[in-house]
């Protein structure tokens, strides 16, 4: 063929950029996108490990959780009450600083709620000297302070004012997540799976909680400005976001 | 992460090779209409074309590791479209591509193509039986030698050059006819 005829041919389709009539984007998509997934799953088992830690801290069963929920609402004293979300959050760190010190497989994240159930939080608080305690804290507060702050203030409107105050069964609802893989959830399962085992568990509100336990706070507060002392720096970066 | 608008095409391969969603939604804008190009002209339909367009960006997506970074990117996204486009019509066919004699050598004529708008020749090329407009795709507009084009689909030399010619023939007899018919009617 002359060299002419296949210039000619060529340039004749050179810059032909035609559109489609129909949208294929989306056929393409659908069958690529399960390979999108694998990059996230780790941030939804994070979110989905906090999750349930925060409701693990916030059930108020025994005699224990109370101790931690006087931790909480003596932190509440020195923020401004109005900034409810803030304080809640910071337990879950706490919390997670312990998931993340004995366990991080999931069977350990089963277990966990077990483990925080026997022994007094303010005890387990104090055991881990102050610098084994800082660096993972800091590390949780730095990673996931903004998911237990998401979790929460989609955590505390959905808690119905009207709920239960007396203590829950203390049966662990195990069974709820031994069931779910965590990894084939969303973050927004996650978060709502929460929030409904707190209506399930008959959690008040943290504000009100806090408004209720205020006369044992103040009977409590000297031992607590200990605990609260190691933790002011979260208060700091938590603030600081 | 903000969306721009356009990337450059180191970081869409990387950015494709990682998975990342927004690197594959902008990588098919970048390229999906020159390639839709490409399919149109290996296919008899504008809707055969659309699906080829779809399989194939499929198969880029999914092969982007195997792409080593030698030779031109385009060159890769376009070779994928024009298997695709020869599977498609593969699997239909079994006459797809068969051996013939070759046929006399004729020339097309270079003014009166020159002279025709795009979307003439392309129906021309649409017109032609499938192993004759494969073969001349390849052979005139993509540039590929013989002996590629007969590894590519698995035929003799001798085949894709008779295909070849009689893709020319036909073409110069629509070629003639359309020529006539505007001598007629001016």
């Amino acid at each position: 063929m002359s060299k002419d005829i296949k210039n000619i041919l060529q340039e004749k389709f050179e810059g032909f950029e035609p559109q489609p009539t129909r949208n294929l984007w989306a056929g393409i998509e659908a069958e690529i996108q399960p390979r999108r997934r694998i990059a996230p799953v780790w941030w939804y088992a994070a979110a989905a490990a906090v999750a349930i830690l925060l409701t693990v801290a916030l059930w108020p069963g025994q005699e224990q959780p109370l101790q931690s929920g006087p931790a909480l609402a003596n932190q509440s004293d020195s923020l401004d009450a109005s900034q409810p979300e803030q304080v809640p959050a910071i337990l879950p760190e706490e919390t997670v600083a312990q998931a993340l010190v004995p366990q991080k497989t999931r069977p350990g994240k089963h277990s966990l709620p077990q483990n925080t159930r026997q022994q007094p939080a303010p005890r387990s608080l104090e055991t881990p000297t102050q610098e084994e305690a800082t660096p993972r804290i800091h590390v949780a507060a730095i990673k996931l302070p903004a998911l237990s702050t998401i979790s929460l203030t989609n955590a505390a409107p959905e808690i119905p004012p009207t709920s239960t105050a007396s203590a829950p069964a203390p049966e662990k609802k195990n069974l709820l997540y031994k069931d779910i893989k965590l990894s084939e959830l969303d973050p927004i399962t996650v978060v709502s799976l929460a929030s409904e085992t707190l209506d399930e568990l008959g959690v008040r509100s943290p504000v009100r909680y806090q408004l209720e336990k205020q006369e044992e706070l103040k009977q409590k507060k000297s031992r607590f400005e200990l605990v609260l002392g190691k933790f002011s720096f979260t208060h700091t970066t938590h603030r600081d976001m | 992460m903000k969306r721009r608008l356009h990337y450059t095409e180191a970081e869409l391969i990387k950015g494709c090779q990682k998975g990342s969603g927004l690197h594959q939604q902008a990588l098919y804008q970048q390229y999906h209409r020159k390639m839709f190009g490409v399919c149109l002209r290996y296919t008899n339909k504008q809707e055969d074309a659309e699906d080829v367009l779809q399989e194939a960006f499929i198969k880029v997506f999914k092969h982007i590791n195997g792409f080593r970074g030698n030779g031109s990117f385009e060159g890769w996204i376009r070779r994928i479209m024009v298997h695709t486009s020869i599977e498609h019509y593969r699997k239909r066919s079994r006459y797809f591509m068969v051996d013939i004699d070759q046929a006399n050598e004729v020339e097309l004529d270079a003014d009166q193509l020159s002279e025709m708008s795009r979307d003439e020749i392309l129906d021309l090329v649409q017109g032609l039986p499938t192993g004759y407009r494969t073969v001349f795709n390849l052979y005139a507009i993509e540039g590929y030698p013989h002996k590629e084009i007969a590894e590519m689909l698995g035929i003799s030399v001798g085949t894709s050059k008779s295909q070849f010619s009689r893709a020319k023939a036909l073409l110069k007899e629509k070629m003639e006819s359309q020529n006539q018919f505007l001598v007629k009617s001016s």
